[in-house]
């Protein structure tokens, strides 16, 4: 991965004490700003850790640069409480999570950029940038990471989309025996910022055509194949598409072709 | 800062310039954000593009008024006009020529002098191309100015979350601000009859005679 690399900083101060440093300074520099040019932009939302929830806003509103609220609404199942309180719950760069014998006192020793989000990263394996949901009645039957590629519309032009890399997951409706309709068989392609490439039914005799690391098959998806970098499209004809899934090996496509033909409803 | 035309939402928006010399990737970075797809033509941005990019955060809803400005010079139109009233930016350059990455001062400081204190992101671009000018040592201009620098590939996808991600954090203060999964709606059910499926197999045989995609060097990782 030399090609990568990427120059971790200055002597002296180590990767997180650089990441937490320029973190903070850059957030009172975000925060000054956003007090004089907003003023009612204010506290965003403060999640403490993964349990309980605690997102503090301030009120009113009246600004289209609205708060961040906490609509967590991927996890329904989890408590959460709204906290309304005029700026006191406001904090910044909280050092908790960085817990690594970092002290506040350390102060900016160099002009080092904070390039050092790399090692951050190295903490949260595969998907780095996107927390996963946890779906109650979903069970998770395989994942793997793949490229998408569809095929155009237009028939004129008959080269591959390249559509991005995702992490596949195939899930099924917990409690529902395999290879049937009522379990749902769903293939979801979700790229590192979290955003739908694919969600498609794995429907009754779909064909599924392997080629070295690729997979060819058609799936029904609605709109134009188009992730919706706005808004969800709803209410846009359902068409099938042909795709093209490609992963890292061989191996990795036989097993999910293979996963994939287990989970195919009978009926 | 939305445009007129543009509607406004209730959850937080801020603009984002992205600027850097024409050819970078400035418009195909932008557009595999919004649509996914990796556009391999060329066609030279005149004046700017806007663009609301969303992304869904542990602390909510976000978005990016993204200004993808022209690189070229020729197609500039108000050029510094564009970044009032930015409150982060992209600056790009293209590892793969030098050049770009020596008037990377010149587009900070243009930002700079309209914007003053936003949160910058350095991003060297196109890294999955194996003949690099500018390595990754060379790169030195974010640390004089405490900007954050990110090797990118819009076309391998290679780390083209991280510049909306650090923005989003800087933005919001929260350095824990991660994305989550986007809202899946449930997928369209599809009644498969006998004909349609022949026609189905018909077309992946079509499709797979086509020669498959470059096999180039993705990262999976």
């Amino acid at each position: 991965m030399s090609l990568y690399s990427v120059d971790s900083g200055e002597v002296g101060l180590t990767g997180w004490e650089l990441h937490w440093e320029g973190s903070r300074r850059f957030s009172q520099i975000a925060w000054i700003c956003l007090l004089e040019k907003f003023s009612d932009v204010v506290a965003w939302v403060r999640e403490n850790s993964s349990e309980a929830k605690v997102i503090s806003t301030k009120e009113p509103p009246s600004h289209d640069n609205n708060l961040l609220e906490g609509t967590e609404k991927n996890k329904p199942n989890e408590p959460f409480e709204i906290q309304r309180g005029i700026g006191s719950n406001i904090s910044f760069g909280s050092p908790e999570p960085l817990s690594h014998g970092i002290q506040a006192s350390n102060q900016l020793k160099s002009d080092t950029g904070n390039d050092v989000d790399e090692e951050n990263d190295a903490n949260r394996p595969s998907s780095p940038s996107v927390k996963k949901t946890e779906e109650k009645g979903i069970v998770l039957v395989h994942e793997v990471r793949c490229k998408v590629y569809l095929k155009p519309d237009n028939t004129s032009d008959k080269s591959w989309k390249d559509m991005g890399m995702g992490m596949l997951s195939l899930k099924c409706k917990e409690g529902i025996p395999k290879g049937t309709k009522e379990s749902k068989p769903t293939i979801i392609i979700r790229n590192n910022a979290g955003k739908i490439l694919l969600n498609a039914l794995v429907y009754p005799g779909i064909k599924l055509n392997v080629q070295k690391n690729t997979i060819t098959t058609i799936f029904h998806t609605s709109g134009n194949g188009d992730m919706g970098g706005v808004e969800d499209k709803t209410d846009v004809a359902v068409v099938p598409r042909t795709y093209l899934l490609r992963t890292k090996v061989e191996e990795e496509v036989k097993k999910l072709a293979e996963t994939i033909e287990e989970c195919v409803p009978t009926s | 800062m939305a445009l007129p035309n543009q509607q406004t939402v209730d959850y937080p928006s801020f603009k984002l310039v992205i600027v850097g010399d024409g050819g970078t990737g400035k418009t195909t970075f932008v557009k595999r954000h919004m649509t996914g797809e990796f556009e391999k033509k060329y066609e030279p941005t005149i004046g700017v593009e806007v663009h609301p990019l969303d992304f869904f955060t542990n602390c909510g809803k976000i978005r990016f008024y993204c200004w993808d400005t022209a690189g070229q010079e020729k197609f500039g139109g108000l050029r510094d006009g564009y970044y009032i009233h930015g409150q982060c930016a992209i600056i790009m350059f293209d590892v793969t020529a030098r050049l770009t990455y020596k008037n990377v001062p010149t587009w900070h400081k243009d930002l700079c002098r309209v914007c003053e204190n936003i949160p910058i992101v350095l991003c060297g671009n196109k890294v999955d191309v194996k003949n690099r000018q500018v390595k990754a040592k060379m790169v030195t201009f974010h640390r004089k100015k405490n900007l954050q620098y990110y090797e990118i590939s819009a076309k391998s996808n290679y780390n083209f979350e991280k510049p909306f991600i650090y923005l989003a954090r800087k933005l919001s203060g929260n350095p824990d601000l991660q994305f989550v999964e986007s809202p899946a709606l449930a997928p369209p059910e599809v009644p498969i009859d006998l004909a349609a499926c022949q026609r189905y197999e018909a077309e992946i045989a079509a499709a797979a005679e086509q020669p498959l995609p470059d096999d180039d060097d993705d990262i999976f990782d």
